[in-house]
């Protein structure tokens, strides 16, 4: 049989023979092959074997760093400076010189980026407006648990109010603050909550400052 | 065609390989407990096939996501069965992927030479559980996305890393486009790819340390064709008749009708009954309060119960499931001791024992106001609190609220004008149905019921005002109409204008030295004029008929379709209008109605409602937004407050579209599909 040479002075094959019997190449014959020897693989400097290594890695970097650089993308990015979002009027706020009071759930309605889209006048999240007893400061309180993220639901009844949180058992006052035991870290998210006059007129309205927090830590960190 | 083969073995090898792969020799024979390998790559094949699949018609954005999911389910041919086959094999992975470790650990197949191939197993074990993880999120529905939402939360945990490594992972601060294209990404790319790469790793180390067998009986020895192969075939038939089992649960095990009602009904529309379930398009701003963990996780969730902070929370969530991975990793190293090999095997059955008391704990928390478990309370975490039973009753109505939602978000998608480019969530905010009864439930329902009965629709903890349900029918009105009935909780008993109001109100104008309040109120009208008792029989009729005028024509007045008297066989057209006629004069006659009451250009205003066109669209709007005007209950109104006065729609407690939502919902006024 013919011999083809696989370079100047290196090991050949026999014609015929499959790739495996390439892969066998040493001094041990191949199971399937003719049994066939080859010489041990040439050697080459040390430059030389890590010149190759190098090019071989940076190919295949290339398109690698590529992908990571878009996909560390999120983390260059920075959220919108928050902006009070009208919620209610101040003459809806009752008095709460008796007990807590829970003025509502109010949805907040904002403008809302998601990557490509833009989403103009959106429900973005919620609040629960109180006024903690004895006061006669707004309290905005986000309803996403401080726990894990969850909705937290409201309780009442003819006790009063409460929050639930249904996913992990966290409860909260009317005010905002956790029920010991708690698995939430902290109390519920308070904004701050802004009272101005109307432009037109001498109604005054209440804004809340929404932002959205992270949860899982005692730390109130605003979601950057 | 031996010359083919020939010319291609020459060429390829593949009947050597084959020839390798069959002839794999089985030591002591054949078994049956070697089979959950086996399974577990079968799974892994069903769903790289259904997966694939599944890609061709599903698109990964908010705005798609759960719509292509909803047309994959519910229009194109077989799509509950694609969903179904991968939703349930991927369930069944879990299982499995849990009797082949035991099966490994019991039988000491992870001891030297095969601690590499234990260690790949256990993260194979991670890349499915990742996987299960990952494509819960995919439909976009409200299970998915709160329910992952807290998986992510935990990524904050992770010391210094953890907010960036959660903002990767979700492709910025909130869930959206790209948390979908990333999780589908690593769904269906990234971790097949990784788990295809260890599983050949997996499978070659098996191959080159052979079966470990369970006992060593040269005589029984076997190959691995025919003999092992047939009961693997046999168990992943098995596999794959529970996976189809579960899609046709619904049918089988459902609650609706009988078994014929629900297979016809199967065949008439499969999507809604066979397969996966899908919830309502996911909605950041609509609470989700059932939002669970697929089950094979819902162990990991009643974990985290217990550990309260954020320190105690790091703990259970990272390190303690950390340290559990650390002594699964460590098996081969202990197993090389006799009582180390004794370990493990109490280490994994306690592990299991627990994961399933978590599992059956969590359901039972969630579970336990619908179910008699009274018998389990002597089982420590089995008790049932008062706060445990109210949060149970919370959570089945939370349930039975999403399943109806999800009903409806099907049924307004199938509507003629189909899916919008916004997406099916932008349905479901315009629908009366569902949003009216969140708005009602937010801002009415803390005076207001709108209930049929005990335990239905929507009741207030008390009621302090009017019972709403089916307001504007010809009963409702007849029932304010009824002496018995206006002075009780369903119409003015608990408000100023009932009895007790009515003497409270007196007795503090006495307090306050000013003069009582009149005798103009209606339950006290209603109950001078309209009570029956004592009354001879012709009274009695003209009372009752004067009432069913009366509502017939104020019924008229709201115009409600499907709550206005209507012609019958024995109530013929002329009639009905001949009743509601009367009606009208009723309410025009000075000496009754139009004494406080304005109606048709007759009567004042300012004394009680104006009944021209009460009831009806604008009506309500006009008295949601301000009771106290001078058309509705003026100084007579009693604490309802005013949700839309101001002319700026900002400034409102209601916006104009959520109005016309609570306005239409009181109505009963939605899109309803024809049959």
């Amino acid at each position: 049989m013919d011999e083809i040479p696989l370079a100047p002075d290196g090991p050949s094959l026999r014609k015929g023979a499959n790739s495996a019997t390439v892969a066998a190449a040493g001094k041990h014959a191949h199971p399937h092959g003719p049994g066939v020897l080859f010489r041990e693989p040439p050697r080459r400097g040390f430059l030389y074997n890590a010149f190759a290594a190098i090019t071989g890695a940076l190919v295949g970097l290339a398109p690698l760093a590529a992908g990571i650089a878009v996909y560390l993308d999120p983390l260059r990015r920075k959220k919108a400076a928050a902006s009070a979002i009208p919620v209610t009027t101040l003459d809806a706020i009752p008095d709460a010189s008796k007990g807590d009071v829970l003025v509502g759930l109010y949805k907040i309605v904002a403008d809302r980026q998601d990557a490509w889209n833009t989403y103009v006048n959106e429900p973005v999240g919620a609040v629960y407006l109180v006024v903690p007893k004895g006061t006669k400061e707004i309290k905005a309180l986000n309803a996403t648990c401080p726990h894990l993220g969850c909705f937290v639901d409201l309780q009442q009844s003819a006790a009063g109010y409460s929050f639930k949180c249904p996913c992990h058992t966290s409860a909260f006052n009317g005010d905002g603050t956790k029920i010991e035991p708690c698995v939430s870290p902290r109390d519920m998210d308070s904004m701050e909550c802004v009272v101005k006059k109307r432009i037109t007129g001498d109604q005054l309205d209440v804004s809340v400052v929404f932002e959205n927090f992270q949860p899982g830590l005692e730390e109130k960190k605003r979601k950057s | 065609m031996r010359g083919l083969f020939r010319w291609i073995e020459d060429r390829t090898g593949i009947g050597g390989l084959m020839h390798e792969a069959l002839y794999e020799r089985v030591p002591g024979g054949a078994r049956w407990r070697y089979v959950w390998g086996s399974t577990l790559v079968f799974a892994f094949a069903v769903q790289a096939i259904t997966g694939t699949f599944l890609w061709m018609a599903y698109s990964p954005s908010s705005q798609t996501a759960w719509e292509s999911t909803y047309y994959i389910q519910h229009q194109m041919q077989f799509g509950w069965l694609l969903r179904g086959l991968h939703h349930y094999m991927a369930q069944t992975m879990v299982v499995l992927l849990a009797l082949h470790l035991f099966q490994v650990v019991i039988d000491g197949a992870y001891k030297a030479p095969r601690e590499f191939n234990f260690w790949l197993g256990l993260i194979l074990m991670q890349i499915v559980l990742a996987l299960a993880l990952t494509g819960y999120l995919l439909p976009w529905d409200q299970r998915g996305y709160w329910s992952t939402g807290v998986a992510t939360s935990l990524m904050s945990l992770v010391p210094i890393v953890g907010e960036p490594l959660q903002k990767l992972v979700v492709g910025g601060g909130e869930y959206g486009h790209h948390t979908l294209t990333r999780f589908f990404a690593l769904h269906a790319g990234v971790l097949p790819a990784t788990l295809v790469a260890f599983l050949v790793l997996h499978v070659a180390i098996f191959r080159k340390h052979g079966i470990h067998p369970k006992k060593l009986d040269p005589a029984k020895d076997c190959y691995f064709w025919p003999d092992q192969v047939l009961r693997d075939a046999v168990a992943c038939l098995a596999v794959l008749l529970v996976v189809l089992f579960c899609i046709a649960m619904p049918v089988i095990f459902g609650h609706d009708g009988t078994f014929e009602e629900r297979m016809a009904a199967a065949r008439a529309n499969p999507g809604a009954h066979l397969g996966a379930h899908l919830t309502a398009p996911a909605d950041p701003s609509n609470a989700f309060s059932a939002a669970r963990p697929e089950w094979y996780f819902l162990f990991l969730f009643q974990f985290l119960k217990f550990f309260h902070g954020e320190d105690a929370e790091r703990i259970g969530a990272l390190y303690i499931p950390g340290a559990v991975m650390g002594v699964l990793f460590l098996m081969p190293i202990l197993g090389r001791w006799k009582l180390g090999h004794r370990f493990n095997v109490l280490f994994l059955v306690v592990l299991l024992a627990g994961a399933g008391y978590l599992t059956a704990q969590a359901w039972h928390d969630d579970n336990m106001a619908g179910v008699e478990s009274q018998k389990v309370e002597f089982i420590p975490g089995f008790a049932r609190t008062k706060d445990k039973l109210d949060a149970s009753k919370a959570y089945i109505t939370a349930v039975r609220d999403a399943e109806d939602e999800a009903h409806r978000a099907v049924e307004l998608v199938g509507a003629p004008a189909g899916i919008p480019p916004q997406g099916a969530v932008a349905l479901l905010r315009k629908d009366a149905k569902t949003q009216g009864a969140r708005l009602f439930r937010a801002k009415c329902a803390s005076c207001h019921s709108a209930s049929a009965g005990p335990d239905q629709g929507i009741i207030a903890d008390p009621p302090s005002a009017p019972n709403l349900h089916d307001f504007g029918s010809p009963e409702w009105i007849a029932g304010l109409l009824d002496p018995k009935r206006i002075d009780t909780a369903d119409y003015f008993g608990n408000t100023a204008h009932g009895t007790a109001g009515i003497k409270a109100r007196a007795d503090a104008a006495k307090k306050a030295g000013e003069d009582a309040p009149g005798d103009e109120s209606m339950t006290l009208w209603v109950k001078e004029n309209y009570s029956t008792d004592g009354k001879s029989a012709a009274e009695k009729k003209e009372i009752e008929d004067e009432i069913r005028a009366v509502s017939a024509a104020l019924a008229a007045e709201a115009g409600i379709e499907g709550r206005m008297l209507v012609a019958t066989p024995d109530l013929p057209a002329d009639k009905v209008k001949a009743l509601v006629a009367k009606g009208q004069e009723v309410l025009k006659d000075e000496g009754k109605c139009a004494g406080c009451h304005k109606f048709g250009g007759v009567g004042d205003l300012g004394i009680a409602p104006d009944l021209t066109g009460y009831g009806s669209k604008r009506w309500l709007l006009e008295l949601i937004s301000n009771p106290a005007a001078e058309r509705h209950y003026a100084d007579q109104n009693d604490r309802m407050p005013a949700f839309a006065k101001d002319a700026d729609p900002k400034n409102n407690q209601l916006s104009p579209q959520e109005l016309e939502l609570l306005v239409n919902w009181l109505r009963g006024e939605w899109y309803r599909p024809t049959e």
